[in-house]
């Protein structure tokens, strides 16, 4: 199974899991995302997802100098990010219940 | 590798990827690519990074390197290898961040700001593959440290091209314009060389057109700069070392006419000259002499010249009388001759009278010139004399 289109239809809330646990910047957000077993996932999308959940308003940001290199753009969740992740962790949990008995129903008769 | 080297990678990967967003607002972009750097310089240094489709974890490949892997240097620091193409790249964050596709079609620019935008991307990754190669890690600062060098000769470029399109305005062909000929020209060398160095430092950027304009002047320089230097040094050649070479140059030259020998009336050269005496009666073989004892002479040309007589159509050839001692004397008039026609050539080559002619006198312009009075020696006026001895026109003349 192609799970790169799978991860396109959970990475907003994939990534507002990992920044509601700690703030975080681009690759590490990345790096957590894959820690936590999605290894596939692209940093380009990981950008632009962060980028678009801060746009729309769920997450806040704030620039991190670097002494050594450049600036570090950090991402924290805010009070609409939460209400987004919670409807949308409400959201998987029936999809993936749904799903998963749906699969499981028509691997049982076996 | 060091940090310094890894940042500059980062930040050619990353403008090459912000080139392929400009059709975006310049906040858009801003938003969209701000941290990249850090984000992308992060990447690079993780050796745990999980390896993505076409990615390769820099660390990991390090190390495979420091053990003596058999992979070519550069792919080490090709950040395409580890990103994609940073169109790919871009068209992936944008996608994520919900703005859609380049809108390629949406407004189209006119065609040359889509060829030019078309050229600043194109360049933009080639810049970045350059940087990223192994060779510019090696060669990269020390063409960089030249870039003064073609400030100066971008200026001096501007100069020639200058002056050689005002020497075309004013229609001076043959005028050379690779060095400065006089003060004024000076002065413009100096304005372009500094102008140039100027813009090359970054001084000048000021609105767009000021932009486009220094653009186009480092292109053209860039153009010509190659075909201009060829020219300069076959200038130069020609002035130097080649000097012996011929070259024809028409040059006007403005010189005085060399002084000639003969006599001149009225601004037009005399031919020969009559003697009158005192009573108006012509006189045959008077030597005449100037204040300094020189011979006065008409011609003195050996017979080649033929002359054009008053009333006569035919020309007339002079010839030299002799004197007891032998010698050719051209002072002693009337110059007797004879038509142009009856003159040969013996086997020297010279000119002489033909066997059948003999030299006379061209015909007088009056046979009789009015009487005058002459002082005598002692006082008396010659008028009541007859024809005077030779005697007598010695000592009038004395």
């Amino acid at each position: 199974m192609d799970t790169t289109q799978l991860l396109k239809g959970v990475l907003d809330v994939a990534v507002l899991a990992v920044v509601s646990d700690e703030d975080g910047y681009g690759y590490d957000v990345v790096r957590r995302l894959r820690g936590a077993g999605l290894e596939e996932v692209g940093e380009a999308s990981v950008y632009g997802t962060l980028r678009r959940l801060y746009a729309s308003g769920a997450l806040s940001s704030y620039v991190v100098p670097s002494d050594e290199g450049p600036h570090r753009k950090y991402y924290g969740i805010n009070a609409q990010g939460r209400a987004m992740l919670d409807a949308q962790r409400k959201d998987w949990h029936e999809f993936s219940t749904a799903l998963t008995a749906l699969l499981d129903a028509e691997g049982d008769p076996r | 590798m060091t940090t310094a080297v890894l940042l500059d990678h980062v930040a050619a990967y990353a403008s090459a990827v912000r080139s392929h967003l400009r059709d975006l607002s310049p906040e858009q972009v801003e938003d969209l690519t701000d941290g990249l750097e850090a984000d992308l310089a992060e990447a690079l240094e993780d050796p745990a990074g999980a390896v993505t489709t076409g990615e390769l974890a820099l660390g990991a490949v390090g190390a495979g390197m420091r053990l003596g892997g058999p992979d070519d240097p550069a792919a080490m620091i090709d950040l395409t290898r580890r990103f994609g193409p940073a169109g790919e790249y871009a068209a992936e964050l944008r996608a994520a961040a919900g703005l859609g596709p380049a809108r390629a079609a949406a407004t189209e620019p006119g065609l040359m700001r889509r060829l030019a935008r078309r050229i600043t991307a194109e360049r933009l990754t080639w810049e970045a593959a350059l940087q990223s190669s192994a060779a510019w890690r090696t060669a990269g600062p020390f063409v960089v440290s030249l870039r003064p060098l073609w400030w100066v000769l971008r200026g001096w470029v501007w100069f020639v091209v200058t002056v050689g399109a005002f020497h075309v305005v004013v229609g001076f062909h043959s005028a050379q314009a690779f060095v400065p000929a006089n003060p004024g020209a000076w002065l413009l060398l100096a304005t372009s060389v500094v102008l140039s160095v100027q813009w090359g430092r970054g001084l000048l950027r000021g609105r767009a057109p000021v932009r486009a304009l220094g653009r186009a002047g480092n292109a053209l320089a860039v153009i010509v700069v190659l075909p201009l230097l060829l020219g300069f040094m076959s200038f130069v050649d020609a002035r130097g070392v080649n000097a012996e070479a011929v070259s024809y140059v028409e040059v006007p030259v403005y010189e005085e006419p060399d002084r000639q020998d003969g006599v001149w009336v009225d601004g037009m050269q005399v031919s020969n000259l009559f003697a009158y005496d005192a009573q108006g009666n012509p006189l045959d073989g008077v030597q005449l002499y100037d204040d300094r004892g020189r011979q006065v002479q008409t011609t003195s040309d050996g017979s080649w010249s033929d002359w054009s007589l008053p009333g006569i159509e035919e020309p007339w050839t002079f010839a030299a009388a002799q004197d007891v001692d032998g010698r050719t004397r051209w002072n002693v008039f009337p110059l007797s001759g004879a038509p142009s026609s009856e003159w040969d050539y013996d086997d020297e080559g010279e000119r002489v009278l033909s066997s059948v002619a003999s030299p006379r006198t061209p015909p007088r312009p009056f046979a009789k010139a009015p009487a005058v009075h002459a002082p005598e020696a002692d006082g008396r006026t010659s008028g009541t004399q007859g024809e005077p001895t030779s005697d007598e026109v010695l000592a009038s003349q004395d």
